[in-house]
């Protein structure tokens, strides 16, 4: 096997893992860093995100109202620390990013413009047309070919974490290519390998998003934190699952049931206006505009379509010159995969898995509970997002927190000595061989993909119920012995994706069972994670605590919590629309008196 | 579940697959997939793999045409396939085979990375014209200062263009339009400093002739110079496995043998390129009405006698049949003149918009049309008053 | 895996010289083209719409000893040449239709000497 060493090594070469090279590379650009990724940087999931990414700049804005807004989105189960440090550093963030040459959207006199978006109270999204993932990706890419610090490895899949001592030691990983396996040893490693929306059924994300990064550092005995938490984003294409920006509410879309009833203003977030107001109705968070498809479903008044059930987001009040400028790619879609032209004719849209806000448990600097190993982005929990995930806070995560940990593992590893190598690279290369030639019963990894995500989908939907948990969390434990024996149709060794495929299978099982066991555990609701059978109040008594996920061979995980960082906003009344604007009066009254 | 389209219908799907383990060149393989009308060929392709075929290799990711994994050549032509849909080809088979011009890897994983080091290798960042710290702000840029640069940043280098683009084919080392058009973005945005150079490969940088990066275009620069290997080296290169170097010592040699197809020698006489040669012979229709003109001049320089003769063969039939065929073929130069045009210049920013190709192409022409016109009237004018 | 950074400095082409003159040649028979062919190919020969005069040997004679007469013949002349040329050479070369060299004197060289024999001619002519 190959070796090769480095002093910082990154999984993943998204939004995080990019900002994490390049800060590593500013700040030591004396060290080596190997930037691991099984697809070449610019097809990262972060290029598709569509609508922005939060930073405070308008003059009535404050980094206060983006603190509370976040803490509040996330139903107070944020770490508020460092959704104070986040809220600080977003802008600056952004205005470095506009640096490096993202084209970000202008007003007519040069300045930055910034959206509207759901959950926000002033506006404050910068954006690149409705492509500011896309735009955001690139320039990252584009830059870190500035610094040959950064030695990158394209198209190479990490099969597993070398963590000997319990002390992060590098990764062994697979060329797609040639199939051979290299040994990275690094002193620090930083996971940014993003999120896990594919082990649900339909779902926004693109096929690489398997949490690979989750499951590895959480099979080496780092807790998953918040994983019963998934966020339904409310406007995606009925099929496909592809996403209809947030933005498209942010520039005045309206979200209509088949009686064309705004049909929001039922599920608190009202009084209905013509004119698009922060934080009520089509602006609200995205857990409460999906919770209310679920209830127009229930009633019979979604809109059948070929593809199943939906409403209709309608954007023809914008205009075509409106939607040519702020929002083409979402006509784009619409027209060529829906034959729609939004200007014209309403979209039909419904809830479809967007965002996992849990993953590897780390501290405000990125850190993980195992030395050398840190994450960032959405594969981290870093505590911003708590329950639930307001948009445009997820690009901007990616931008702060990856330079956190590009930083930190850049500290780190000149603090420690350079890595004795691991032992045990050979093992990891084995055990992924061993799945290569498996002779096992012959059921095809496809089959127990559909399952595992058709069951995620039932049992862990935007509303649950105890029993159906119950069936998915066994599930995934059945699932997980049947991947034991699975049988390959390709037993080559290049470009072999049948091969790699089943190893994500198996992280996606890891992380799906921690989705189970975690969502049955919390017996309240709170943000996305919402029950219907007789848990349906927020319980901050007992539940004002992160949920942890502790990895058990051979078992489902273990559940344990851990508390909650409140610094200034004690858990409040969770409201948007009228009632949100009239809890916001009373609160300035009672700061008054 | 009552929210998947039935897959009712079936089509055949024609795929060229490579296995290097065991296939000596590429070799089209047919699988029947049931499809329903709302299908993607990425979703057929994803269908074979599941319940066919899991063998069958092929890049993708996001499904939503922004993240550019998933080109191949579909029915002749390259495409994303996933937004490329059954319903549009149906009933015929489809034919897919990897994108076209480079080495195949694997089924329909081609090489992709020569191209990154090309997009690498133009320094593909902003060099400011002045430093700015953070807590400086952003830059200004105003809407029209970027349009100028915009629509070259929506490069979602899928390498389609590098397919389409027969000069490529013709030889690897041309740096290629994807590239060119990122070089454009930098140079174009405002925030840049002078013009950026770039290394040997690129040549002048005189603008790039792409029209949403899946069109056939042609590179006014520098692609002449893309024999700068000579034809015959490249052509001892083609349509043989290009066999990974010999591995170190002690190492065995892996299963990667890419394979490079060889580029049709009929390129050029074929759809869609056809079109574009018989475009360039305009330009030779152009040079004979001067050879008509130069036989008149040496005529003349003969003295009365041999320009009478001239006159007599120019005032027949033969003559008027030429010329008007010469007519027609500089007519269509025209027209095709002012659609290249705006494709090859930096964009045209009028009023903080850039104005549409099409609409540069309709003013082209109809100044032609006015100059031709005033120039007809002069003549015939002079000709009057005398 | 790291990415060669290309760090000579780009040679100066000759090729831009060549594209200005396609680039005239193909500018000018664009906004003119149809009008001469109409005039020199139809219209005089046949005495439509102009006198017949005006296409016989002495007004021709005249026009050619005019210094600016001079002038637009040889530039159409010449730039319609080397206008084809150019186009010439380039599909001849997708054509595969021989050594580079031979091609480039087949077209480029043509153009060149048609160059020569114009101004030649036009000076032979006189004023």
């Amino acid at each position: 096997m190959e070796h090769f060493d480095a002093d910082i090594l990154i999984l993943g070469a998204g939004g995080a893992g990019l900002r994490a090279a390049i800060a590593a590379a500013e700040s030591a650009p004396d060290l080596t860093i190997a930037l691991v990724s099984k697809v070449y940087p610019m097809r990262s999931h972060t290029v598709a995100a569509e609508g922005g990414s939060a930073g405070v700049v308008r003059d009535d804005d404050s980094l206060e109202a983006h603190f509370h807004d976040t803490v509040a989105g996330g139903d107070w189960l944020c770490e508020q620390d460092v959704v104070d440090y986040f809220v600080a550093h977003c802008t600056p963030e952004m205005v470095q990013l506009e640096h490096w040459g993202c084209p970000w959207s202008r007003k007519p006199d040069g300045h930055i413009n910034v959206r509207a978006f759901g959950g926000m109270k002033i506006e404050r999204t910068w954006f690149a047309a409705d492509r500011s993932g896309f735009h955001i990706l690139h320039t990252l890419f584009q830059t870190s070919t500035k610094f040959p610090s950064i030695t990158r490895f394209d198209e190479y899949f990490c099969v597993d974490l070398l963590a000997d001592d319990g002390r992060a030691q590098g990764a062994v990983v697979l060329s797609m290519s040639t199939g051979e396996f290299t040994a990275i040893h690094a002193r620090a490693v930083v996971i940014a390998t993003g999120g896990a929306g594919r082990v649900f059924r339909q779902n926004t994300n693109g096929g690489i998003v398997t949490g690979d990064g989750m499951a590895l550092a959480y099979r080496h005995g780092v807790p998953l934190r918040d994983m019963e938490f998934v966020q339904y984003h409310p406007t995606c294409m009925p099929g496909t699952g592809i996403l209809f920006t947030e933005a498209c509410r942010g520039e005045g879309a309206l979200l209509l049931n088949k009686d064309n009833y705004r049909y929001l203003q039922d599920y608190g977030l009202g009084p209905a206006e013509p004119e698009p107001r922060n934080k009520f109705m089509e602006l609200g968070p995205r857990d409460r505009l999906s919770q209310a498809f679920w209830h127009e479903q229930q009633k019979g008044r979604t809109v059948t379509t070929p593809q199943g059930e939906a409403v209709w987001l309608d954007m023809r009040h914008l205009g075509e010159a409106k939607i040519k400028e702020r929002l083409p790619l979402i006509r784009d879609l619409a027209m060529q995969f829906m034959g729609i032209d939004p200007a014209i004719a309403p979209v039909p849209v419904r809830p479809a898995v967007h965002y996992t806000m849990g993953g590897i448990l780390v501290d405000i600097d990125t850190a993980s509970p195992m030395p050398g190993l840190f994450a960032a982005g959405e594969c981290s929990s870093v505590g911003i997002h708590g329950a639930n995930r307001l948009g445009s806070n997820s690009l901007a995560e990616l931008s702060v927190f990856g330079r956190v940990a590009g930083e930190q593992a850049a500290t780190f590893a000149r603090g420690t000595d350079a890595s004795r190598r691991s032992t045990r690279a050979d093992e990891a290369a084995d055990k992924a061989l061993a799945l290569l030639h498996q002779k096992g019963e012959g059921e095809r990894h496809a089959t127990m993909r559909a399952e595992m995500a058709a069951s995620m989908e039932k049992g862990c939907g935007i509303y649950r119920l105890g029993p159906e948990m119950e069936q998915t969390r066994d599930t995934m434990a059945d699932l997980k012995l049947r991947h034991a024996a699975i049988t390959l149709d390709d037993k080559s060794r290049a470009w072999n994706t049948d091969w790699v495929s089943a190893i994500e299978l198996g992280f996606q099982l890891d992380v799906a069972e921690a989705m189970a066991h975690a969502a049955l555990a919390r017996t309240e609701s709170r943000g996305a994670h919402q029950r219907i059978d007789g848990y349906e109040q927020r319980d901050d008594v007992n539940f004002l605590r992160h949920s942890l996920a502790h990895y058990q061979e051979g078992a489902g995980p273990a559940i344990s919590f851990a508390p909650v960082k409140i610094t200034r906003s004690p858990p409040g009344q969770r409201a948007y629309g009228a009632q949100g604007e009239q809890l916001e009066a009373a609160q300035k009254d009672a700061a008054h008196v | 579940m009552s929210d998947v389209m039935e897959r009712s219908k079936t089509i055949e799907l024609r795929v060229l697959r490579y296995r290097p383990v065991s296939d000596a060149e590429p070799v089209f393989e047919t699988f029947q997939v049931p499809y329903s009308d709302d299908m993607s060929v990425l979703q057929a392709l994803q269908s074979i793999k599941d319940s066919q075929d899991g063998t069958l290799s092929f890049r993708w990711s996001c499904r939503m045409a922004v993240c550019g994994s998933c080109g191949m050549m579909i029915n002749g032509d390259p495409k994303l396939a996933c937004e490329t849909f059954l319903r549009d080809l149906a009933p015929n088979p489809v034919v897919i085979e990897p994108l076209r011009n480079f080495p195949i890897e694997r089924d329909l994983v081609v090489t992709v990375g020569d191209f990154v080091k090309k997009i690498e290798s133009i320094y593909p960042y902003i060099m400011p014209k002045a430093p700015r710290s953070v807590e400086e702000g952003a830059w200004l840029q105003t809407p029209a200062q970027m349009a100028a640069y915009e629509s070259f940043a929506d490069c979602i280098n899928c390498m389609l263009c590098y397919a389409a683009c027969p000069q490529f084919g013709a030889n690897p080392h041309f740096i290629g339009p994807g590239a060119m058009a990122l070089l454009q973005r930098y140079n174009s945005d405002s925030r840049y400093r002078t013009a950026h150079t770039a290394g040997p490969g690129v040549g002048r940088g005189r603008g790039v002739v792409v029209h949403g990066g899946r069109r056939l275009f042609r590179c006014v620069s520098e692609t002449g110079r893309s024999g700068q290997r000579g034809q015959s080296e490249q052509d001892q290169q083609r349509g043989r496995l290009l066999l990974a170097p010999a591995a170190p010592e002690g190492r065995a040699m892996s299963e990667r043998r890419p394979y490079l197809r060889a580029q049709d020698p009929y390129w050029w006489a074929r759809k869609p390129y056809l079109g574009y040669t018989l475009r360039e012979l305009t330009g030779v229709a152009v040079a004979l009405y001067g050879a008509i003109l130069l036989a008149g001049l040496i005529c003349l320089c003969r003295g009365k006698d041999s320009f009478d003769a001239y006159r007599r063969i120019l005032s027949g039939d033969v003559s008027l049949l030429v010329h008007l065929l010469l007519l027609v073929a500089v007519v269509w130069h025209v027209v095709t003149w002012f659609q290249t045009m705006p494709k090859t210049m930096p964009k045209l920013i009028v009023g903080g918009r850039q104005v549409p190709q099409q609409r540069m192409t309709v003013i082209g022409v109809a100044l032609a049309a006015l100059c031709s016109a005033a120039l007809l009237a002069a003549v015939v004018m002079v000709g009057r008053w005398s | 895996m790291k990415a060669a950074v290309h760090q000579m400095p780009p040679k100066r082409s000759l090729a831009p010289i060549f594209w200005l003159l396609f680039g005239a040649g193909g500018m000018i028979s664009a906004l003119f083209g149809p009008a001469l062919i109409v005039l020199t190919g139809i219209m005089l020969p046949r005495g439509r719409g102009l006198p017949e005069r005006f296409g016989d040997y002495d007004h021709v004679l005249a026009f050619a000893h005019n210094p600016i007469g001079k002038l637009l013949i040889f530039a159409v002349i010449a730039l319609f040449f080397w206008h084809g040329a150019e186009r010439l050479f380039l599909t001849l070369k997708d054509m595969r239709a021989g050594n580079l060299l031979v091609l480039r004197l087949a077209t480029y060289g043509v153009a060149g000497l048609v160059t020569l024999l114009t101004l030649t001619l036009l000076l032979e002519i006189g004023f």
